[in-house]
């Protein structure tokens, strides 16, 4: 049980590997219809969260994304969130390229309002 | 003013706030997903290659623009966008026609958004990150703050009666490059 989503002009590159706990989301986030976009990842995590590998890792690697995916993307981690309060363990990793103030502090935003293993580390 | 007026202010206005200045993306019609896709891409080759991380800043500012001209559109009705830069300011105008009702409540928000400053716009942010619902528009409430905060100057609007049921909503994005 899998989910790969080619990435486009607008949309990220979404990976998520249900046996190794991992998922990433990659590129950029600007669609017009974010829920849509986002709807499958959030039913894929439904899904995964009965019975989720021992640790998950969410691995997020964006160059920018528009306020309506930031929504999207923290109903994503809310649901890692519950993952996490089940019991098993989850981190994510906010990724940015290196001197991109905006997307450290985006993450730092997230990190201040989840209660989540949240790591933030910039690309060299 | 019908849409055909309203096309002509949209040339009168670009031409007058445009002189001086260059005129990086300029659109004024009816908009679609496929107009506001070559607005940013229009908007992302303006740019040289080591203006990156400003390039992305702005991108962020442009995109919620268009997309609230999206959203919000009056059906057969005109919008119109451009993109100035002057030195180091670079300035981004949007008009759309609204429901005149919603003016107030409007100028409001934006007011209330303009009086946060520094670290409090953050604070902002975040506290309305925590409560957003992505609305029947598809919209999370969040683009003014957004604007706001990437810009680091208030946001200027203007509202300019049409009729009774209808105004243009003007609104002005500055952002000065150094910032």
């Amino acid at each position: 049980m899998n989910l790969n989503i080619a990435s486009s002009d607008k949309t990220p590159l979404i990976r998520a590997l249900a046996d190794e706990g991992k998922i990433e989301i990659r590129g950029r986030s600007i669609p017009e219809n974010s829920l849509g976009f986002y709807e499958p990842i959030f039913d894929w995590i439904r899904q995964y969260a009965q019975t989720p590998a021992p640790k998950t890792d969410l691995i997020i690697e964006l160059d920018y994304f528009n306020t309506s995916s930031s929504k999207c993307l923290l109903d994503v981690f809310r649901l890692i969130e519950s993952i996490a309060l089940s019991g098993h363990s989850c981190l994510v990793t906010w990724i940015y390229e290196s001197d991109d103030e905006d997307m450290m502090e985006a993450g730092e935003d997230y990190k201040e309002i989840l209660n989540l293993p949240f790591d933030i580390i910039e690309k060299k | 003013m019908n849409p055909n007026e309203y096309l002509n202010k949209c040339a009168s206005l670009t031409a007058n706030m445009s002189l001086n200045k260059d005129l990086l993306v300029q659109f004024c019609g009816e908009i679609n997903e496929a107009e506001t896709d070559r607005i940013i891409e229009e908007f992302e080759s303006s740019f040289k290659p080591d203006e990156k991380l400003l390039r992305k800043r702005l991108l962020i500012i442009a995109v919620e623009m268009t997309q609230n001209l999206l959203r919000h559109k009056m059906k057969g009705l005109p919008c119109s966008f451009i993109c100035l830069r002057s030195g180091n300011t670079i300035e981004m105008i949007s008009l759309n026609y609204i429901p005149a009702r919603l003016s107030d409540t409007l100028a409001f928000h934006i007011d209330q958004i303009n009086n946060e400053v520094g670290g409090s716009i953050r604070n902002l942010f975040r506290e309305s990150l925590r409560h957003a619902v992505i609305s029947d528009r598809g919209g999370a409430g969040l683009g003014f703050i957004e604007m706001r905060r990437k810009s680091n100057n208030p946001l200027l609007c203007k509202f300019h009666p049409v009729d009774e049921s209808i105004s243009i909503f003007e609104l002005m994005v500055t952002l000065n490059i150094q910032s």
